[in-house]
């Protein structure tokens, strides 16, 4: 080849080499690999226990705000039914059994603002139920006197409606038990930057006064229980928001109580969400669950490495040891029962906030005893997610614990949304 | 010519070289990984599909625009990855820097997130907004040593940032809960006369006093805490993600309508709702309620009662019933004249959430209706909604020009006579507040409050300020 046709070729290279790269370069695929995403989330080995998830009432429509489900015989038919709370709704309902697995609902009471608890109680004695409606006034972060504690009086087939407290922050959860020789109450204030934990004093004729045990912002539930032995109730509560305390008011007789700190920790974003009250390890004495995993103060939740549940063991003499038993993501609530028929207490725990975007995390999981204690942690199910609320008793009548849960939808992803759903333990029926 | 050859070759070579070294670049860029989009509102994955090919081929600005997006969003992890790439390609981004120590704390790797704000510390400038500042970046590593619970290193921090009112707040509250409370006091006291109202502080003085065995001292501060309105943030993760979380998608829509309400133009704002609306496509999201309950605002405005209605429906379909929802259909009702439709269901509002609106549109019927004991109540009613909205405020003097009003309106109502005595007692007037508390009591006998601050003022234990 001569010397001028290497030159015309070299130069027709020189021209055509930018040009080719500049038109292929932006079409050219990465050849790196894609970075690995990190996930908080938590999921668990499938449940050996198999239960069917069922749908409790109508199928949900829009994105419902459950606050609270619980298992009792509201109709004294020796069947179990379930009571749930609505606030997208502001109703207070019944779900009855109809045929095998599935649930009519029958609204017992409307109008209600933000309904958090609703106990169901005989309160004036008179051998029908009443239900005691625990008023947020708004669901979300308010922290103006909009909160109520509103009673509704069984009278033939309607309900009477009677404001027992009024002028106080929102209410989070109404407990009655007998601190002095009828039925009172123990109310949480939650409200948010002020709260408070009260009692209600029955004195007669549906007239309750009130008396405050302590100011602490964020007061969810207030278990009440004979924590101390001694044959008289006392009241528990936890304090959240930035707060983070289990306090415990020792009663003691003639309406006085002692209010002692059980434990604290200066995690500020714990995010307790709940406290019930229980025989965990089966010794005598009332224990105290505590599920945390709330942190809604962000406008998009994500799962932390100390969410989960702890079990405060009570040693008597008031001393509650701490035990965590769980880092599920996001945890909500807690209940405890008999699931798989081994005699000893496991635990139902559901999350509000785990890593949705990874669809295996769990959204209910059940925590089996073996009886000293320790716990095994085994995912039921990944779906509904957004779950709050969770209660366990028996609904088939097979003696067995089943499960419901309830949904509030206030956070993305708006998928695998869930008003109630019930998870039917199947352990009778699997060979 | 073989000079001009060797030019050539040499020209070749090096573009040769040059064109490999950018094809190899292209060939080994990062990528930028987005969320499923099953788990992403549509609207929103197109912005983001766009946002990650401008990412694709950008600097860190663009790396950046991607990882906000994301974040406002809560895509904490996804957004992580754009910001640590925006640090790789200039490491001198503080805001790429702060966002990625910021995703790490989100996500709960507060070590690794805590050594990411150290990083921090040569690129800060002045900003006053958040993570764009020392005190920020001092007081987002103190807030991760408590996650960890390692109280030491949180205190250190704190007493690092002083006059920075979060940092000293969290300091205080570590001394009291260690026992520290006079060490705390100190902190507090400084802080509270800087701000004399502050909640936050008022409610942390009242626990150290407490502490101490001050009991006095302590309710003072405590019933300081009731009247208390100015809050200190303690928590700047919405601060910083809130700008973001309207950017793009559905969001932008809405804060695109936002700003048109300025404007006024009822007809301009119903057209915009309608067409976020039909961006909505009846996806389960709460922008959909949101739209809803706009649309029936500027419907009201338009006065047309019937697609009020036909709105308040479909929010129901969605699930909706709440007041807001009464008082819209009452207002409907209002607007087609109907009063006799309107007002049982302003009075089942009132029930669920009583205002003082709500009692004036009753007040104003009733007293088209000469019905003047109605009339009287509800105006009671506003009088004192007004009166504990003053109190709350620790607007006294209005508070009690208001309950006065109240209280002559209606002397049967045990909660006027109750703020009654307490805006009294806060005045300094303890025998008038005596009186009031008693008549409080006398109309219900089991009101706790009047019947421990009349217990307390007969004793002469007054601890009003």
């Amino acid at each position: 080849m001569s010397l001028k046709a290497r030159s015309i070729i070299l130069i027709c290279l020189i021209i055509f080499i930018p040009i080719v790269t500049w038109r292929i370069l932006p079409g050219l695929p990465s050849l790196g690999q894609p970075p690995e995403i990190f996930s908080g989330g938590t999921s668990y080995p499938e449940s050996q226990l198999k239960f069917k998830r069922v749908t409790v009432g109508p199928k949900p429509v829009g994105l419902p705000l459950m606050t609270n489900v619980q298992i009792l015989d509201f109709n004294d038919d020796g069947q179990n039914d379930i009571i749930g709370c609505d606030a997208g709704r502001g109703t207070v309902s019944l779900f009855t059994k109809k045929g095998e697995e599935s649930w009519e609902e029958e609204v017992l009471l409307r109008d209600l603002a933000a309904p958090a608890h609703a106990t169901v109680v005989d309160i004036d004695e008179d051998g029908d139920q009443d239900i005691i409606v625990s008023i947020l006034g708004n669901l979300l972060p308010d922290d103006r006197v909009i909160g109520r504690v509103e009673l509704y009086e069984r009278k033939e087939n309607e309900y009477v409606r009677h404001v027992i407290l009024d002028d106080v922050r929102r209410v989070a959860d109404v407990q009655p038990g007998d601190c002095d020789g009828d039925l009172d109450l123990a109310v949480a204030v939650f409200g948010y930057s002020r709260g408070a934990v009260l009692w209600l004093e029955n004195r007669g004729n549906l007239q309750f006064r009130d008396h405050e045990l302590l100011r602490a912002p964020g007061t969810i539930h207030v278990p009440v229980a004979d924590f101390d032995g001694d044959g008289d109730l006392d009241i528990a509560a936890i304090v959240s928001q930035d707060e983070e305390e289990l306090w415990a008011f020792e009663n003691l007789g003639k309406g006085q109580f002692k209010k002692r700190r059980l434990w604290m920790t200066i995690n500020l974003d714990l995010g307790s969400a709940g406290l019930i009250s229980a025989d965990l390890d089966q010794d005598g004495d009332q224990d105290l669950i505590l599920p945390a995993g709330d942190n809604l103060e962000d406008l998009d939740a994500y799962p932390q490495p100390y969410h989960g549940c702890l079990w405060f063991e009570n040693k008597g003499n008031w001393e509650f040891e701490p035990h965590r038993i769980s880092d599920l993501g996001g945890t909500y609530a807690a209940d405890v029962g008999d699931l798989d028929g081994d005699g000893d207490l496991d635990v139902v725990l559901v999350s509000m906030t785990n890593d949705w975007y990874d669809p295996k995390t769990a959204s209910v999981v059940w925590l089996e005893n073996d009886g000293k204690q320790n716990f095994q942690t085994w995912q039921i199910d990944n779906k509904p997610i957004h779950l709050v609320t969770v209660a366990v008793g028996d609904l088939n009548g097979n003696g067995d614990g089943d499960i419901v849960a309830g949904g509030l939808n206030l956070r993305k992803p708006f998928q695998r949304i869930g008003r109630i759903s019930a998870w039917l333990n199947l352990r009778k029926e699997t060979p | 010519m073989i000079k001009f050859m060797r030019i050539l070759l040499f020209l070749f070579v090096v573009e040769l070289g040059f064109c490999g070294y950018l094809v190899a670049k292209r060939l080994s860029r990062p990528l930028p990984v987005l969320p499923d989009a099953e788990f992403v509102d549509p609207l929103m994955m197109a912005d983001y599909r766009e946002l990650a090919s401008q990412a694709e081929k950008g600097s860190s600005k663009e790396w950046v625009k991607l990882g906000q997006a994301l974040l406002g969003q809560g895509y904490y992890s996804y957004a992580e990855n754009c910001f640590r790439q925006a640090v790789k390609n200039d490491p001198t981004d503080g805001l790429a820097q702060a966002s990625y120590a910021f995703c790490l704390e989100r996500t709960g790797r507060t070590q690794a997130s805590t050594r990411e704000y150290e990083k921090l510390e040569p690129l800060l400038g002045k900003k006053s907004t958040a993570f764009a500042n020392k005190k920020h970046l001092l007081y987002a590593t103190g807030r991760n040593y408590l996650r960890e619970e390692n109280a030491a290193e949180a205190e250190k921090k704190f007493r690092q940032n002083v006059d920075f009112q979060p940092a000293d707040y969290q300091l205080a509250k570590l001394l009291v809960r260690s026992g520290q409370a006079e060490s705390a006091l100190s902190i507090i006291e400084r802080n509270l006369e800087q701000s004399p109202r502050s909640l936050n502080f008022l409610a942390l003085q009242a626990q150290a006093l407490e502490t101490l065995g001050r009991e006095s001292e302590a309710k003072q501060a405590a019933e300081k805490v009731e009247r208390a309105l100015e809050i200190i943030p303690l928590n700047f993760n919405t601060e910083l993600v809130k700008p973001y979380s309207v950017r793009h998608g559905i969001e932008k829509e809405v804060e695109a309508y936002n700003h048109l309400i300025k404007r006024n133009d009822m007809d301009h704002l119903a057209e915009k709702l309608e067409e976020i609306f039909t961006l909505l496509e009846d996806r389960p999201m709460p922008q959909y309620k949101a739209t809803l309950v706009s649309m029936i605002e500027v419907e009201f405005q338009r006065k047309n009662p019937e697609r009020i209605l036909m709105l308040i429906d479909k929010l129901k379909e969605h699930g909706v019933e709440d007041a807001d929802l009464l008082q819209f259909k009452a207002g409907a009702y209002i607007l087609s004249g109907e009063m006799e439709k309107a007002v049982p269901l302003l009075q089942r509002v009132l029930k669920m959430s009583p205002t003082i609106e709500v009692h004036q549109t009753l007040a104003n019927y009733y007293e088209q209706q000469n019905d003047t004991e109605k009339r009287d109540y509800h105006q009671a009613k506003m009088a004192l909604l007004y009166a504990m909205i003053a109190y709350r405020n620790n607007q006294l003097p209005a508070a009690e020009e208001a309950i006065q009003r109240a209280v002559k309106l209606n002397s049967r109502d045990p909660q006027a006579w109750f703020y009654y005595a307490e805006t009294k007692r806060h005045l300094g007037d303890l025998k008038a507040a005596q009186t009031a508390y008693k008549q409080c009591i006398e109309l219900n006998p089991n009101h706790g409050r009047a019947l421990r601050e009349l217990e307390r003022l007969t004793a002469g234990k007054d601890a009003s300020d």
